[in-house]
């Protein structure tokens, strides 16, 4: 089973081009809010017209706008979770999943209810149940409608973060028995990294990057990108005349030769990736050293979060917004003394946005 | 005390909401899944114009569509169908003039339903019809219920297109507002005391009933189809 999209399209003022084919398992969209994931997946499910383009689902063309082809939704096989997970408010758990069983007199939904674990809230309304035993029903009403793709819209937003977790590790067994593709459209990173094997970044309504999930969470090519993975310290780059690389809004020059630099117009580090401890002498050519002073700390339970600048970095930069320095540290660290960090080059992330 | 307008009166009302209610709600259906903007704003002018004219208006515009001398009149003449100036004419006077109360509540009732209920039947295969019938209606259903008694009220108060296309005839077309109208000008007060207050307290009952509807609809989504539930054991 394949998912094949290619759309373009204009919505309230908003442009949505959009392009790519998932093989198998399940495609994460990552994106902030009104990036346009939400749009791209009522395209495919047929519940908004693209202006022009193909959407394939396995061998199926159910649009495209040169052939004259717009297969109606209920034609199209996808499954959507919607955010709010649409349940029918005035039928009970069991009328809703029923509702979406095409073969109405052979219908058996009990083996459905009894995967959902749903058989004790079977003739209870949606207002009833809790909000993770909802989505459970939507899954089961979606899949009661046998259907080739999964739409997932935001799945998690409406839940708390202790039920969060659960649901997620519950949706990963759900989509590794289906044997069709899934799309699941978040802004959480977790979600995407947790839960899809591959990746594509949206901004503006365009892909920025797509891969393996693993591939674009370690090597983000834009600093949108890094920044829905993750990562909160970026710099723009300049080249000195000698050909070195100085991190303008950091104030901060950098020595040694950098894999994948040639293009970069910005660098990047997470706030996990800094150490205060000093690498031995053999690794030291593996490292680059900050000369740093803290400006704030936030202490949280487990880690502190603390914000730093770079020594001596000139005035012009110190009121800039991008100079601060973000570091994640464990809460036993004496964060008062540090006044050197050190990151492994390998982690140093490279990014062009000029695409 | 002459029952016969009360009775003449509340059978109109009965069968012209059955019929108002029927043909409101399909024609705001029509218009609410109507695409074309200008259409639809034409459709929605013509289907309030009722509301907004004098009633003798639209009397007067039935008695030309449906005179005897007309071609629609004709053609009902033909076919064995007395209409103007005979008891179905109150029901046709009574339906034109409610229409758009029942036009209006029920199209309001259909934007109220969140769309992405129609969407989840429309991803999970159910067919447009069976949308209308299980999802939309049901949704709409305080809506659709406070425009049928806004709608029955109306139609149980019709006077003006009434006695333009019905006439005054006792017996046959004579409504309590009509027989009120009568007994006034022909100086029997008693009389028309008597139908006005049973007029009023009939009246009364429907508006009555009509806010505990509203008043049902206020109180939450959740709480109205909880209090649905079978009682667990």
């Amino acid at each position: 089973m394949s998912l094949h999209v290619d759309i373009r399209k204009e919505y309230e003022g908003f442009q949505l081009a959009v392009s790519f084919t998932s093989e198998g398992g399940t495609l994460g969209i990552l994106g902030a809010s009104g990036s346009g994931k939400s749009l791209t997946l009522k395209c495919i499910a047929g519940l908004v017209k693209p202006s022009e383009g193909v959407i394939k689902i396995g061998n199926r063309v159910v649009f495209d706008s040169s052939a004259g082809i717009d297969v109606p939704p209920q034609a199209r096989g996808a499954g959507y979770l919607f955010q709010s997970y649409a349940l029918f408010p005035h039928m009970s758990v069991r009328k809703n999943i029923l509702a979406a069983v095409r073969d109405k007199k052979n219908a058996n939904i009990e083996p459905l209810l009894a995967r959902f674990e749903l058989e004790e809230l079977a003739d209870r309304y949606p207002s009833e149940i809790s909000g993770g035993q909802q989505q459970r029903v939507a899954l089961a009403r979606i899949f009661a409608s046998e259907p080739e793709v999964l739409l997932l819209d935001e799945p998690f937003s409406a839940l708390d973060s202790y039920l969060r977790e659960n649901m997620q590790a519950q949706l990963v067994r759900t989509l590794s028995d289906y044997p069709g593709d899934a799309i699941l459209v978040t802004h959480s990173r977790d979600e995407a990294f947790r839960i899809c094997g591959n990746l594509l970044t949206v901004d503006g309504g365009r892909v920025l990057q797509s891969g393996k999930t693993q591939d674009v969470f370690a090597h983000p090519r834009n600093t949108v990108t890094a920044r829905l993975t993750g990562c909160k310290n970026f710099s723009r780059l300049a080249r000195s005349g000698d050909g070195r690389l100085v991190a303008t809004d950091w104030g901060y020059e950098l020595t040694g030769s950098f894999a994948g630099a040639q293009s970069a117009t910005h660098i990047g580090i997470r706030a996990r990736y800094f150490t205060e401890k000093e690498p031995a002498a053999a690794q030291a050519a593996d490292y680059v050293s900050v000369p740093v002073e803290v400006t704030e700390v936030l202490s949280g339970v487990f880690e502190h979060t603390v914000l730093l600048r770079v020594r001596g970095a000139d005035a012009a930069s110190a009121k800039n917004e991008e100079a601060n320095l973000w570091w994640i540290c464990p809460v036993s660290t004496d964060v008062r003394q540090v006044k050197m960090l050190y990151a492994k080059k390998s982690d140093l992330l490279f990014m062009n946005d000029e695409f | 005390m002459n029952l016969d307008p009360i009775l003449i009166s509340l059978k109109t009302a009965a069968v012209a909401i059955l019929l108002t209610f029927v043909i409101g709600t399909l024609l705001a259906y029509v218009v609410y899944k109507m695409k074309s903007r200008v259409l639809k704003s034409v459709l929605d002018a013509v289907l309030t114009l009722p509301l907004v004219l004098p009633p003798t208006v639209a009397g007067f515009f039935l008695l030309y569509i449906f005179g005897v001398y007309r071609p629609i009149g004709k053609l009902l003449g033909e076919i064995g169908v007395k209409l103007v100036f005979n008891w179905p004419a109150t029901v046709v006077a009574a339906v034109v003039i409610a229409l758009p109360l029942m036009y209006r509540s029920a199209k309001a009732a259909f934007l109220q339903v969140d769309e992405v209920y129609l969407q989840a039947a429309r991803t999970i295969g159910m067919p447009e019809r069976a949308i209308f019938v299980r999802i939309l209606l049901p949704l709409a259903r305080p809506g659709l219920a406070s425009g049928g008694i806004l709608a029955f009220s109306r139609g149980l108060g019709e006077f003006g297109a009434t006695a333009m296309i019905a006439g005054n005839i006792p017996g046959l077309t004579r409504t309590m507002p009509l027989a009120i109208y009568s007994a006034v000008s022909g100086g029997n007060m008693e009389q028309a005391y008597t139908y006005v207050l049973i007029l009023v307290l009939i009246s009364l009952v429907f508006v009555l009933f009509l806010s505990l509807v509203l008043e049902e609809r206020r109180t939450s989504s959740a709480r109205l189809y909880a209090r649905k539930r079978r009682r667990a054991p």
